[in-house]
């Protein structure tokens, strides 16, 4: 075969072309870029605005000097209107001297105000839009507006939505009291059949008498910190009612979520002391049952745990009986945080546990009838719980250091 | 003439990365279906159907050794008819290699390139698919063997990467509908294999043709297989949202995130379909302006191949002015009933005309 031709050699460096064209046409230089950490969406005073805020990095002053007492703050608010959200992403360029750039968006928190009247204007651009991804949270500011939301702080992490991301990891894995959807979830549960969205919520915390919202520079002390505690529950795209750290655990459990959390229990042969139990391990699952009675949804939870603290002395080597005691608490507890779950759910008619969607997979013929009128169905149905908790250890006592009196 | 020759490997190369071009980009299929948790079955009996089909294409092949379609079909339907049917398949042809080349520039410039002028995208990728085919289709065949390797392994990378996010509970209920409802999805599977009938183009120059009846099932299985998992994968990550993609697979690998290091890998699907493109760009206007020279009984063919890709790129602006009309052409059924009508009228036509003449000869015999 003869050797390589000019005109291969040409085509060749032509493919190179294409794939370095990105930095030629649709350039976009590093130094042009405000890198976009976090979004806030929220009705705008003037009728029928959306209100866009953003969070975004100062890379010049992370790497700033860090012996000076006051630091300028690594971030920045801004914040814009529209009838849209894009029209309002775009009218963030007359007051950023830099392009802003979506990719790295965290999450989207929305304000209640906005969620209450409905997300559906709101959610299109994320999903559409080339930049901004699929994998960013959503989250629901509980009474105040996701603009102030974007500017509370933490004092041991210079990027607020670095923390909130830590935070909402930190619940997850610590505490299981969180239930969080990325856009990706959340879209799936606004489109699909006999499921509700449900997402976290957060909550702000001022710190100063007179909290105000103002553009400081720089970094002089914390004035609001964000708290992360339970979810908001959704029917369709409107948010309906929050839910308290039991309750979305009781929802956690049902979907086979909890990863960790502590649960107390009351100690079994003492009054008024409890026995923190840490769970180590669990499995949830539901199953819909069609009967003549009507639906009943038969959940199945296998719990192990850990005991992790006790208030008073008892002697668990003694009996048995003291271990069965306090797994039967933990059942009860389990069965309880499920019920206020499901209770709260049915109240509010939004089936964020996937009931609906779990007949349509199993019974697919029996879901065409009951689609058409699945609000008043699920709020109908019954719900069983089956919990199997175990103790697995005891940590690095056994019994607790008795006080000899 | 000197013939090229090429193995019957090569050939199935160039046939599956022209079958995961259009997958890998707008994936036609996928986006048409309304329940998406049946594209596995779809898959499957595109490929189940697509297979018998295209070996009759081999067989005819076959029949005629060292000619390629439009050549016996001119020996089999006299000269006239031949060459209308000639035409035909060189415009079927052409318009593959136009509606690849506005699909591809359309995603590019829709999903990563938004300021780059759709031409330039569409005149590189088409410069270098003639320009390979301008060197013969050893050249074609070679690079399409060398490819098939680095895009098989980007798509595996796409499906199985967003494992995180996937729940396998989006693939039920199966067939909720019944099987009528699978009937479009299916023929709009099946008739993006057609496309393999250019098989009939490729046979004259593979060194063993006898292995082309394996090798074409082969075609056929491992792209539809491939088809099915990303269909799977797709379906799994998206659930109900995944018929509103415009470019499901891209979108796919924006999902990839492991431990909020590995991400933004977009380029990977990218990568896939400039190589897939390129290839089947090639394959396509090499077979176009062949077919084209045999039909008008020219002596060279390599003449027409600039000409023929440069008439791709300014087609492909033309006929596909926005990037909605593409779509609708693809997924509303327009293409399955274009490119199925085309293919099994002259699959058939010919298959007809093979036995009649088998008949007439053994009737000839007998005597």
């Amino acid at each position: 075969m003869e050797p390589m031709g000019t005109r291969t050699k040409i085509g060749l460096i032509a493919l190179l072309m294409v794939v370095m064209l990105t930095g030629c046409w649709s350039r976009r230089e590093l130094e042009t870029l405000d890198f976009i950490t976090a979004v806030g969406l929220d009705h705008a005073a003037e009728e029928g605005k959306i209100q866009v805020t953003v969070q975004m990095a100062k890379p010049f002053a992370i790497t700033g000097s860090v012996q000076s007492s006051v630091q300028e703050k690594p971030f920045h608010v801004m914040t814009a209107t529209g009838y849209t959200v894009f029209e309002a992403v775009r009218n963030l360029n007359s007051i950023s001297p830099r392009r802003p750039f979506w990719a790295h968006a965290r999450f989207i928190v929305f304000g209640e105000d906005m969620a209450r009247d409905g997300l559906q204007e709101a959610l299109d651009f994320f999903d559409r839009d080339g930049e901004p991804r699929r994998t960013s949270y959503i989250l629901m500011a509980q009474g105040v507006k996701a603009s102030d939301l974007l500017q509370a702080e933490f004092s041991q992490e210079p990027m607020p939505s670095e923390g909130i991301s830590e935070l909402l990891q930190g619940t997850r894995l610590a505490q299981s009291t969180v239930a969080a959807m990325t856009v990706n979830e959340f879209l799936q549960a606004l489109e699909g059949e006999g499921i509700d969205p449900i997402t976290v919520r957060v909550e702000l915390i001022p710190l100063e008498e007179d909290f105000a919202i103002g553009g400081d520079v720089l970094r002089d002390e914390v004035k609001a910190k964000t708290r992360m505690t339970g979810s908001a529950i959704f029917k369709d795209d409107r948010l309906v009612a929050w839910m308290n750290r039991p309750q979305t655990r009781g929802y956690l459990w049902v979907t086979g979520q909890v990863r960790s959390g502590i649960i107390n229990i009351n100690e079994p042969e003492t009054a008024d002391a409890y026995v923190s139990l840490e769970i180590v391990g669990s499995r949830g699952s539901f199953k819909p049952q069609l009967t003549k009675d009507g639906i009943k949804i038969l959940v199945q939870v296998e719990v192990h745990v850990n005991i992790g603290e006790m208030q008073q002395y008892i002697d668990i080597r003694k009996d048995p009986g003291l271990w069965v005691s306090i797994e039967r608490r933990l059942t009860q507890v389990v069965k309880n945080e499920i019920m206020a779950a499901v209770t709260k759910a049915q109240l509010f008619g939004a089936d964020i546990f996937g009931f609906g969607a779990e007949i349509n997979r199993r019974h697919p013929k029996e879901w065409r009838r009951l689609r058409e009128n699945w609000e008043e169905e699920f709020k109908r149905l019954t719900v069983e719980v089956e919990v199997k908790a175990r103790i697995k250890r005891a940590g690095l006592v056994i019994n607790r250091t008795p006080i000899r009196k | 003439m000197f013939l090229d020759k090429i193995s019957p490997r090569e050939a199935t190369a160039m046939l599956i990365i022209s079958r995961l071009m259009m997958a890998t980009v707008l994936f036609p299929t996928l986006t048409e279906l309304g329940d998406p948790q049946n594209i596995w079955l779809v898959g499957l009996c595109g490929m189940i159907i697509a297979v018998p089909v295209i070996l009759l294409v081999v067989a005819l092949g076959l029949e005629f050794p060292g000619q390629t379609i439009i050549q016996y079909s001119q020996v089999l339907l006299g000269k006239f008819f031949g060459k209308i049917v000639g035409l035909i398949l060189v415009w079927y042809w052409f318009h593959i290699a136009v509606t690849s080349a506005a699909a591809l520039g359309g995603s590019l410039t829709s999903a990563i390139m938004v300021e780059t002028p759709e031409i330039v995208l569409i005149g590189i990728i088409a410069y270098l698919g003639a320009s390979a085919a301008r060197n013969g289709l050893e050249v074609m065949a070679r690079v399409a063997d060398n490819a098939l390797w680095v895009v098989l392994f980007f798509v595996l990378v796409t499906i199985i990467l967003p494992f995180d996010v996937m729940k396998p509970g989006h693939l039920l209920p199966v067939l909720a509908d019944g099987w009528a409802a699978l009937f479009p999805p299916v023929t709009s599977a099946v008739s993006f294999f057609m496309e393999f009938i250019v098989v009939g183009m490729l046979i004259p120059h593979v060194d063993r043709p006898q292995g082309m009846l394996r090798y074409s099932a082969y075609a056929i299985l491992t792209a539809g297989t491939v088809l099915v998992l990303l269909g799977l994968a797709a379906v799994m990550v998206f659930g109900p949202n995944v018929n509103n993609l415009s470019m499901p697979v891209f979108s796919l690998a924006r999902m990839i995130s492991i431990g909020r290091f590995f991400e933004r890998i977009e380029f990977i699907p990218m990568g896939a379909w400039i190589m897939c493109a390129g290839i089947k760009l090639s394959l396509f206007i090499w077979a176009a302006s062949l077919g084209l020279t045999q039909v008008l009984g020219l002596g060279q063919g390599q003449v027409l191949i600039y000409p023929m890709g440069a008439l791709v790129v300014a087609s492909s602006l033309l006929f596909y002015e926005d990037f909605l009309v593409l779509i609708q052409f693809l997924t509303r059924g327009g293409w399955s009933v274009y490119s199925l009508g085309i293919t099994l009228t002259i699959i058939l036509l010919l298959c007809a005309a093979v036995l009649l003449r088998r008949l007439l000869r053994g009737g000839a015999n007998g005597d």
